[in-house]
Protein backbone atom coordinates (compact mmCIF):
# COMPACT_ATOMS: atom_id res chain seq x y z
CA UNK A 1 0.00 0.00 0.00
CA UNK A 2 1.64 3.25 -0.93
CA UNK A 3 2.48 5.67 1.93
CA UNK A 4 0.86 8.86 0.52
CA UNK A 5 1.15 10.62 3.97
CA UNK A 6 5.11 10.31 4.13
CA UNK A 7 5.04 11.48 0.01
CA UNK A 8 2.73 14.79 1.25
CA UNK A 9 4.95 14.97 4.43
CA UNK A 10 7.91 15.24 2.34
CA UNK A 11 6.28 17.37 -0.12
CA UNK A 12 5.27 20.12 2.47
CA UNK A 13 9.07 20.21 3.55
CA UNK A 14 10.08 20.75 0.05
CA UNK A 15 12.25 17.67 -0.03
CA UNK A 16 13.06 15.64 -2.57
CA UNK A 17 13.32 11.77 -1.99
CA UNK A 18 16.96 12.11 -2.68
CA UNK A 19 17.42 15.22 0.24
CA UNK A 20 15.27 12.72 2.65
CA UNK A 21 17.48 10.06 1.41
CA UNK A 22 20.72 11.88 1.96
CA UNK A 23 19.32 13.28 5.32
CA UNK A 24 18.45 9.28 6.93
CA UNK A 25 21.54 8.36 5.57
CA UNK A 26 19.81 5.55 2.75
CA UNK A 27 19.61 5.62 -0.71
CA UNK A 28 16.72 7.54 -2.80
CA UNK A 29 15.47 3.96 -4.38
CA UNK A 30 14.25 2.92 -0.47
CA UNK A 31 12.91 6.36 0.11
CA UNK A 32 11.14 5.51 -3.43
CA UNK A 33 10.37 1.90 -2.35
CA UNK A 34 8.68 2.94 1.02
CA UNK A 35 6.57 5.51 -0.77
CA UNK A 36 5.27 2.97 -2.81
CA UNK A 37 5.12 0.30 -0.49
CA UNK A 38 7.35 -2.03 -1.55
CA UNK A 39 9.35 -1.95 1.31
CA UNK A 40 8.73 -1.53 4.98
CA UNK A 41 11.07 0.36 6.67
CA UNK A 42 12.61 -0.89 10.44
CA UNK A 43 11.33 0.88 13.24
CA UNK A 44 14.61 2.60 13.38
CA UNK A 45 14.59 3.84 9.95
CA UNK A 46 11.24 4.57 10.34
CA UNK A 47 12.08 6.93 13.61
CA UNK A 48 14.74 9.01 11.75
CA UNK A 49 12.14 9.73 8.74
CA UNK A 50 9.91 11.32 11.53
CA UNK A 51 12.73 13.45 13.23
CA UNK A 52 13.62 14.81 10.37
CA UNK A 53 10.18 15.54 9.21
CA UNK A 54 9.15 16.55 12.28
CA UNK A 55 6.25 14.00 12.43
CA UNK A 56 5.42 11.07 15.03
CA UNK A 57 5.38 7.30 14.03
CA UNK A 58 1.48 7.59 14.10
CA UNK A 59 1.32 10.21 11.38
CA UNK A 60 3.77 8.79 8.86
CA UNK A 61 3.15 5.10 9.47
CA UNK A 62 0.13 4.16 11.38
CA UNK A 63 -1.66 1.90 9.19
CA UNK A 64 -5.85 1.66 10.12
CA UNK A 65 -7.66 -1.31 10.47
CA UNK A 66 -9.33 -0.13 6.84
CA UNK A 67 -5.65 0.21 5.46
CA UNK A 68 -4.62 -3.57 6.65
CA UNK A 69 -7.82 -5.57 5.63
CA UNK A 70 -7.15 -3.73 1.93
CA UNK A 71 -3.42 -5.00 2.33
CA UNK A 72 -4.75 -8.30 2.64
CA UNK B 1 34.79 -7.62 16.93
CA UNK B 2 34.94 -4.32 15.34
CA UNK B 3 31.49 -4.46 12.74
CA UNK B 4 32.76 -3.68 8.84
CA UNK B 5 31.52 -0.71 7.49
CA UNK B 6 28.62 -0.98 5.17
CA UNK B 7 27.50 0.70 2.39
CA UNK B 8 24.02 -0.45 1.78
CA UNK B 9 21.04 1.02 3.73
CA UNK B 10 18.47 -1.16 5.18
CA UNK B 11 16.40 -2.44 1.96
CA UNK B 12 19.48 -3.24 0.04
CA UNK B 13 21.04 -5.16 2.65
CA UNK B 14 17.67 -7.56 2.57
CA UNK B 15 17.77 -7.82 -1.31
CA UNK B 16 21.08 -8.32 -1.26
CA UNK B 17 20.55 -11.13 1.76
CA UNK B 18 17.59 -12.60 -0.83
CA UNK B 19 20.04 -12.53 -3.68
CA UNK B 20 22.66 -14.56 -1.71
CA UNK B 21 20.01 -16.74 -0.50
CA UNK B 22 18.80 -17.78 -3.90
CA UNK B 23 22.30 -17.54 -4.83
CA UNK B 24 22.81 -20.27 -2.24
CA UNK B 25 20.15 -22.78 -3.19
CA UNK B 26 21.24 -22.49 -7.25
CA UNK B 27 24.32 -23.89 -5.87
CA UNK B 28 23.31 -26.66 -3.87
CA UNK B 29 20.61 -27.62 -6.52
CA UNK B 30 23.19 -27.31 -9.22
CA UNK B 31 25.70 -29.37 -7.34
CA UNK B 32 23.37 -32.26 -7.09
CA UNK B 33 22.00 -31.93 -10.85
CA UNK B 34 25.95 -32.16 -11.19
CA UNK B 35 26.29 -34.89 -9.38
CA UNK B 36 23.77 -36.85 -10.71
CA UNK B 37 24.47 -36.20 -14.33
CA UNK B 38 27.35 -37.57 -13.83
CA UNK B 39 26.74 -40.52 -12.35
CA UNK B 40 23.71 -41.07 -15.41
CA UNK B 41 26.66 -40.42 -17.64
CA UNK B 42 29.01 -43.07 -16.30
CA UNK B 43 31.14 -40.53 -15.05
CA UNK B 44 29.70 -41.64 -11.07
CA UNK B 45 33.16 -42.88 -9.87
CA UNK B 46 34.20 -41.09 -6.79
CA UNK B 47 37.12 -39.86 -8.49
CA UNK B 48 34.87 -37.91 -11.03
CA UNK B 49 32.07 -36.49 -8.30
CA UNK B 50 34.49 -35.93 -4.86
CA UNK B 51 35.28 -32.23 -5.22
CA UNK B 52 31.48 -31.95 -5.93
CA UNK B 53 30.32 -34.55 -3.17
CA UNK B 54 32.44 -32.19 -0.36
CA UNK B 55 30.97 -28.90 -1.38
CA UNK B 56 27.63 -30.45 -0.97
CA UNK B 57 27.84 -32.01 1.72
CA UNK B 58 29.91 -29.10 3.43
CA UNK B 59 26.85 -27.10 2.09
CA UNK B 60 24.22 -29.27 3.93
CA UNK B 61 25.54 -29.78 6.97
CA UNK B 62 25.85 -26.20 7.47
CA UNK B 63 22.33 -25.30 6.81
CA UNK B 64 21.39 -28.24 8.70
CA UNK B 65 23.30 -27.52 12.20
CA UNK B 66 22.85 -23.37 11.59
CA UNK B 67 18.81 -24.26 11.48
CA UNK B 68 19.21 -26.75 14.25
CA UNK B 69 21.28 -24.23 16.30
CA UNK B 70 19.00 -21.56 16.14
CA UNK B 71 15.59 -24.20 16.69
CA UNK B 72 14.42 -23.84 13.07
CA UNK B 73 12.71 -26.52 11.11
CA UNK B 74 11.66 -25.33 7.43
CA UNK B 75 9.16 -22.62 6.36
CA UNK B 76 6.49 -25.08 5.06
CA UNK B 77 6.95 -28.88 6.71
CA UNK B 78 6.18 -29.45 10.05
CA UNK B 79 8.62 -32.29 11.66
CA UNK B 80 6.63 -34.83 11.96
CA UNK B 81 5.99 -38.54 11.03
CA UNK B 82 4.16 -38.26 8.17
CA UNK B 83 6.17 -35.43 6.74
CA UNK B 84 9.04 -37.24 7.46
CA UNK B 85 7.34 -40.46 5.64
CA UNK B 86 6.58 -38.01 2.79
CA UNK B 87 9.79 -37.10 2.04
CA UNK B 88 11.51 -40.39 2.62
CA UNK B 89 9.43 -41.59 -0.18
CA UNK B 90 10.49 -38.66 -2.26
CA UNK B 91 13.87 -39.33 -1.94
CA UNK B 92 13.99 -43.01 -2.33
CA UNK B 93 11.74 -42.40 -5.93
CA UNK B 94 14.37 -39.94 -7.29
CA UNK B 95 17.33 -42.52 -6.41
CA UNK B 96 15.12 -45.25 -7.65
CA UNK B 97 14.62 -43.74 -10.99
CA UNK B 98 18.51 -41.97 -10.70
CA UNK B 99 19.65 -46.01 -10.26
CA UNK B 100 17.37 -47.45 -12.60
CA UNK B 101 19.11 -44.78 -15.61
CA UNK B 102 22.52 -45.74 -14.13
CA UNK B 103 22.26 -49.37 -14.46
CA UNK B 104 20.12 -49.04 -17.94
CA UNK B 105 23.41 -47.29 -19.22
CA UNK B 106 25.71 -49.73 -17.73
CA UNK B 107 23.33 -52.00 -20.18
CA UNK B 108 22.19 -54.35 -17.24
CA UNK B 109 18.99 -56.47 -18.12
CA UNK B 110 15.70 -54.75 -17.11
CA UNK B 111 15.21 -57.09 -14.55
CA UNK B 112 18.20 -57.12 -12.38
CA UNK B 113 17.71 -53.43 -13.24
CA UNK B 114 14.55 -53.10 -11.88
CA UNK B 115 15.20 -55.18 -8.76
CA UNK B 116 18.77 -53.23 -7.80
CA UNK B 117 17.29 -49.74 -8.49
CA UNK B 118 14.68 -50.80 -5.81
CA UNK B 119 17.28 -51.90 -3.60
CA UNK B 120 18.57 -48.43 -3.84
CA UNK B 121 15.51 -47.25 -3.60
CA UNK B 122 14.49 -49.11 -0.41
CA UNK B 123 18.04 -48.03 1.18
CA UNK B 124 17.57 -45.04 0.27
CA UNK B 125 13.94 -44.45 2.03
CA UNK B 126 15.42 -46.16 4.74
CA UNK B 127 18.44 -43.93 5.52
CA UNK B 128 16.70 -40.56 4.96
CA UNK B 129 13.82 -41.45 7.25
CA UNK B 130 16.31 -42.45 10.29
CA UNK B 131 17.87 -39.27 9.39
CA UNK B 132 15.10 -37.13 9.65
CA UNK B 133 13.85 -38.78 12.73
CA UNK B 134 17.03 -38.03 14.32
CA UNK B 135 16.93 -34.79 13.41
CA UNK B 136 13.56 -33.89 14.29
CA UNK B 137 14.39 -35.51 17.70
CA UNK B 138 17.72 -33.32 17.87
CA UNK B 139 15.30 -30.26 16.60
CA UNK B 140 12.65 -30.49 19.11
CA UNK B 141 15.21 -30.73 21.84
CA UNK B 142 16.61 -27.73 21.00
CA UNK B 143 13.00 -25.79 20.03
CA UNK B 144 12.30 -26.47 23.74
CA UNK B 145 15.63 -25.70 25.36
CA UNK B 146 15.23 -22.18 23.13
CA UNK B 147 11.62 -21.53 23.87
CA UNK B 148 12.17 -22.54 27.19
CA UNK B 149 15.34 -20.51 28.13
CA UNK B 150 15.17 -18.00 31.50
CA UNK B 151 14.87 -13.92 31.03
CA UNK B 152 17.92 -12.54 31.74
CA UNK B 153 17.12 -10.88 34.89
CA UNK B 154 18.04 -7.04 33.43
CA UNK B 155 15.59 -7.99 30.58
CA UNK B 156 12.42 -8.51 33.31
Amino acid sequence: MKNLRLKSARAAFDMSQQELAQAVGVSRQTINAIEKGDYNPTIKLCRKICRVLGKNLDELFWEDDDDEENEN
Amino acid sequence: MKKMKTNLDERQEQMLLKIECRGCWMAFWGLLAAIFIQMIIGRGEIQYILGEWIVFMALAFYLVISCMKNGIWDRHLKPNRKTNVISSLLAGAVTGVLYFLIYKNRGAKTDDNLWLALFMAVITFVLCFAALEISAIVYKKRSDRIENQEEPEDEK
